[in-house]
């Protein structure tokens, strides 16, 4: 059955690996993925514990749904105390690494210690390696994964891999599997290099016995239906998600030149369509029928004539919209090296935006960035402080530290043109406008974030009626939901509801793009539990789903409570209040976030988790979420 | 036919402020002709250079997408559509 597979803890240090089941009672409590994952990070840690010292562990895990008969469940969560913000970390990819972790037998990996020389790791049908790695230390994200199916005799091996980034500990370092899925964020690659552990390799053939087989297919059937007859999906299936920037740009919605601006002005030449003459074909991840991710070469400069996939809306802002870079090469080289390096897109397009803003501003000097010259607009700078950033040299490595220990390092009031949430910088997205958004990213559990509580389609101006079906259930509310994107009315249940409903696929293993992320008639909390019983038999009801999440949140919260976080952490940089949007269409012009309504926001937010005041879980919610008794070490 | 269309107030600048315009027409193309007719500024948010619906904008009538049909859904009187405008992503 989909239940029965198993944790492995695995010490690096002692090359000790040890297996265990996972009980149903857990799986009630938790589901799996990331829900357990916030369990075990919470168990196996202390509080203070060096995100890069060997007491830190690192979580892998596929959600419960993950292999199944169910589609698009294919993400894999990794996890542990964060390189970057100190905080919880987390970051989720999709491809075909997790599905084959489950056919090998695994839900749950929980990594520690720190290996004597650099190793990966083999996992098959019940049997866990330790190897050395020597042959594939140094090498970039493709090349590992060549050299392990290779060397194992097996193209269908699946790797999981860090780059050259997180060997040299980029505290933004991704994880790695195949040409782009990227698990992103928080510095899980960092975390990973800190163990010496380079790779995860898996192959398994065990099967996973579907519950309810004929039932599974047909439902799954109808969500298919519900998800590719969509407009947004067909849309995504053409461009990926790209197609948005047109219109996000050209109501002024976009962070440029380090948020200086809000609107990039002369971008045909990176238009959507004009990706189309270098895009051949789509292509997508375990059990998907969407289909997001374009294939493409690049076509000119250095890297001419290389093969990569995407980019994403993201890399448009990370080299083009905020280092003010107009050449579509720039978006197209700089996406595949940062694939290959194994860094985060977003993040290091902040961090060079932010640098090119200091060098403007007389911060930086030529002396400092050995006579590079950081304008914004200077697309081969780009290009080349990705590799110094990757390998650490000169300023490469400063700003390879993250925004707050960058600014740090830098001093002279750089960190006043930072902008973070919690450590980690912001997206290119510029949420003056659109409040739901900016407490989205101000309350995120890992950093600012937009996939963790970001009521996307609270931009789309749907009717109020199609609002209140969604936001009403599984549990009531009769509150205000208004289709405007600037108003502050009952935004902070949107942004309370969307956390539920990311943290409840993130434990069964879906992509958000088959959920209320992106269409409102998508897949909801009604369809997982009857997924969840087709496929695995476990009876819970969209109310206890939304309970697991509501408990797996608070975990998480915990967690960065353990760490110190307060208040203030849930908050905007002094811009977001202070400085007006300058450009766009006259709906977001001269708009700043009211400093206190979005306190009021939060105080709403805190008060719908059931925290006080200061973001603490109240006696009673511990009790009724059944957290009371946290650390119980049950696994 | 008399159509109510409600107007996203990102585009209501384009409509005189004006966040309800009452159209005449059959299907949901015809609506939105008039309403180009009537505010011609809003013609490069509704649709492609081919003619089509933007690829970003929906429209539902009554609360309900328009979407395969679109501009050629029929619509009845007193009907009221939504201009719906998808960016998300990440």
């Amino acid at each position: 059955m989909a239940l029965n597979r198993k944790i492995a803890y695995i010490d690096l240090s002692s090359g000790k690996v040890e297996t265990k089941p996972i009980s149903m009672e857990m799986r009630k409590k938790y589901l799996g993925g990331r829900g357990l994952d916030a369990y075990l990070l919470y168990n196996n840690t202390k509080a203070g514990v060096d995100p890069l010292g060997p007491d830190n562990v690192c979580l892998v895990s596929a959600g419960i749904l993950v292999g199944t008969l169910a589609s698009a469940t294919a993400r894999t969560h990794i996890a542990g105390k964060s390189p970057l913000t100190g905080y919880f970390g987390s970051t989720n990819m999709g491809g075909f690494f997790a599905p084959e972790m489950r056919w090998a037998g695994f839900d749950h990996l929980v990594i520690r210690g720190k290996a004597e020389k650099p190793v990966y790791l083999w996992i098959h049908n019940g049997e866990i390696e330790i190897r050395d790695a020597k042959d594939i230390w140094g090498k970039g994200v493709r090349d590992t994964q060549s050299i392990i199916r290779e060397e194992m005799g097996d193209r269908e091996i699946k790797v999981m891999t860090i780059g050259i980034a997180g060997e040299n500990l980029v505290r933004y370092a991704n994880v790695m599997t195949e040409i782009k899925n990227s698990g992103g964020r928080t510095g899980m690659g960092a975390l990973l290099g800190s163990k010496n552990l380079k790779a995860i390799a898996v192959r398994g053939t065990l099967d996973i016995k579907i519950e309810h087989p004929v039932e599974a297919l047909e439902y799954n059937k109808q969500i298919i239906s519900q998800i590719t007859s969509a407009k947004v999906s067909q849309e995504q299936g053409r461009l990926g998600t790209l197609f948005i920037w047109g219109a996000t740009n050209s109501q002024g919605l976009v962070r440029t030149r380090n948020f200086q601006l809000n609107q990039m002005e002369d971008s045909d030449g990176i238009e959507p369509e004009t990706f189309e003459d270098s895009a051949f074909g789509m292509t997508g991840c375990f059990g998907c029928q969407v289909h997001c991710r374009a294939k493409y070469i690049i076509p000119d400069g250095d890297y001419k004539g290389t093969y990569d996939e995407g980019p994403e809306y993201t890399s448009i802002g990370a080299f083009a919209a905020e280092p003010g870079c107009t050449d579509l090469t720039t978006i197209l080289t700089g996406n595949h090296l940062v694939n290959d390096y194994g860094m985060d897109t977003l993040e290091i397009g902040s961090m060079i935006a932010w640098a090119m803003e200091l060098y403007e501003k007389g911060i930086l000097t030529d002396k400092d960035t050995d006579g590079l010259d950081l304008s914004f607009g200077n697309e081969k700078a780009v290009i080349e402080m990705i590799h110094r950033i990757a390998h650490r040299e000169g300023l490469g490595d400063i700003l390879a530290e993250g925004p707050l220990r960058a600014a740090e390092k830098i001093g002279k009031d750089s960190i006043r043109y930072q902008v973070h949430v919690k450590g980690m910088s912001n997206l290119h997205s510029d949420e003056r406008p659109t409040p739901a958004l900016a407490l989205g990213i101000a309350t995120a559990s890992r950093g600012s974030d937009h996939l963790r509580s970001r009521p996307a389609i609270d931009l789309y101006h749907l009717p109020e009626a199609v609002l209140r079906q969604i936001y009403s259930q599984p549990v009531a509310y009769e509150g205000p939901l208004t289709s405007d994107y600037t108003d502050y009315e009952g935004k902070s249940w949107q942004v309370f509801w969307q956390e539920m409903c990311y943290m409840a696929v993130d434990c069964l293993g879906i992509c958000k793009y088959h959920t209320i992320f992106l269409g409102p008639n998508f897949p909801n909390f009604e369809e997982w539990s009857k997924l969840l019983y087709y496929n695995t038999g476990l009876e819970l009801t969209p109310l206890e789903i939304w309970t697991i999440a509501e408990r797996t949140n608070d975990l998480e919260r915990m967690f960065n409570l353990r760490e110190g976080l307060a208040r203030s952490d849930d908050w905007l940089v002094d811009a977001y209040f202070d400085e007006p949007t300058k450009l766009g269409i006259p709906l977001i012009r001269d708009r700043v976030i009211d400093r206190d309504k979005f306190k009021q926001m939060i105080d709403e937010f805190y008060a719908f988790h059931g925290w006080d005041e200061q973001g603490k879980l109240k006696p009673e919610t511990l009790k009724r979420l059944g957290l009371d008794k946290e650390p119980s070490h049950l696994l | 036919m008399s159509v109510k269309v409600n107007i996203a107030p990102f585009l209501t600048h384009l409509t005189a402020d004006h966040e309800l315009v009452e159209v005449n027409g059959g299907t949901v193309g015809q609506c939105l002709d008039g309403l180009v007719e009537e505010y011609p500024g809003i013609r490069e948010w509704l649709f492609a250079k081919n003619g089509k619906l933007n690829n970003v904008i929906e429209i539902y009538v009554n609360a309900e997408s328009s979407y395969p049909d679109e501009l050629t859904k029929p619509v009845n009187d007193g009907d009221e559509l939504q201009i719906v405008i998808m960016i998300v992503g990440g």
